[in-house]
């Protein structure tokens, strides 16, 4: 496995135990994701260990990309509610990844700019994000035995800082804080990146960490 | 080339011409830009949400009801004059397309409805306006004219209002 993480000594300076345990819930949630992705592109996938870090709203946009006006490809996908609260998530594709993905898939050429995609592209998309959406929805359900069920997702293509806009404007129950997971996925020919937040309300945080590191997981925080 | 300060996320930024102010990549957030045209003194809020209702942080720049009245305070102290004071405002976009039900995703639209609660209460006309809809924008707000540059990346447009 190829970690690729170059200049990011934070990672492992800061080591976490709280980190590690969703890095591995991650895994298994992106595993599923690049096998489906796998079949949906007729190709060899690998993938790379997900790094997961926790992100503060106000700097989620930093993450994600170098300027928040960037353009970007967001397909956002909320959860039905179930009693370990709601878990909705937002997968991010930059510029580039945009363009691998949709040139393994579309026969013909592939517009320069986001802003020119059309229906077809889009649909095509969200349906890619769907996919690796859902599998990692169902991964974390058989972790946590919880049931939040996808709601049909939906994509916009903005700027990255206006996309993120929303999410940290949620709900109050919503924490504040996002579990950001980043993965790289290769083909012989493409490398596709995809930053993947789970938004976790508090109940669902509570789910989350009490399967990781049980009942006293906060005290580990 | 003037100076330009950015009001991020939940920031407050005041200046005097000839600076400019601006924020970058609205979506539902709105900015809200104050300006004493006589003392070209200008306030620029980058408001997070209506109220701090629930949420438990203190910033006092994130929430309408408490980013509103710090702003004008702080022109104040730069030398604005209370009587002088318009607002423009912009932004409150509905970036994705969701089945919630409840308004959870439709945080711009109560954004703009306090924003414009508040201004009211406050005494302060707003003269502009330029929100909703569903795409992302930059502002730059100039206070030497007054005029607030709307830019929206996607539509590979840019205007004054």
């Amino acid at each position: 496995m190829d970690l690729n993480i170059p200049n990011d000594d934070d990672l492992f300076k800061n080591f976490d135990p709280k980190i590690e345990a969703l890095q591995e819930l991650s895994n298994i949630g992106v595993g599923h994701a690049a096998t489906a992705l796998s079949q949906l592109l007729n190709r060899r996938v690998d993938m790379s260990i997900p790094r997961v870090r926790f992100v503060k709203i106000e700097e989620v946009s930093e993450y994600l990309s170098t300027s928040p006006e960037d353009v970007v490809a967001g397909i956002y996908q909320e959860t039905s509610e179930d009693e370990n609260g709601q878990l909705n998530l937002l997968l991010i594709f930059d510029y580039n990844s945009v363009h691998q993905l949709l040139q393994a898939l579309i026969s013909g050429s592939v517009p320069r700019n986001l802003e020119e995609l059309d229906d077809f592209a889009k649909s095509i998309l969200l349906e890619t994000g769907n996919i690796l959406l859902i599998h990692t929805i169902t991964a974390i359900n058989s972790f946590t035995e919880s049931r939040w069920f996808p709601h049909a997702p939906s994509l916009a293509i903005d700027m990255v800082g206006a996309l993120t806009d929303e999410l940290v404007t949620q709900d109050p129950s919503f924490l504040k804080e996002f579990i950001l997971v980043e993965v790289d996925v290769f083909t012989d020919q493409e490398k596709i990146k995809g930053d993947i937040l789970l938004l976790p309300d508090s109940k669902a945080m509570n789910a989350l960490m009490t399967t990781l590191y049980g009942e006293n997981w906060e005290a580990m925080v | 080339m003037s100076e330009v300060l950015t009001a991020k996320i939940g920031e407050i930024q005041v200046g005097k011409s000839p600076m400019k102010l601006q924020a970058l990549a609205l979506g539902s957030c709105v900015g809200v830009v104050l300006y004493d045209k006589i003392n070209k003194v200008g306030a620029l809020a980058h408001v997070l949400l209506p109220d701090e209702t629930n949420v438990g942080v203190h910033e006092p720049g994130k929430f309408a009801t408490k980013a509103i009245p710090e702003a004008l305070r702080r022109m104040e102290l730069k030398g604005a004059n209370r009587a002088n004071i318009i607002a423009k405002i912009a932004g409150g976009a509905k970036m994705f397309e969701t089945n919630s039900v409840g308004g959870v995703m439709d945080i711009g639209r109560r954004n703009i409805e306090a924003v414009i609660e508040i201004l009211k209460k406050e005494g302060i006309q707003l003269v502009a306006q330029d929100v909703g809809e569903n795409f992302g924008r930059t502002i730059i707000f100039d206070l030497e004219t007054g005029s607030l540059t709307i830019r929206q990346i996607m539509n590979r447009k840019e205007y004054k209002i």
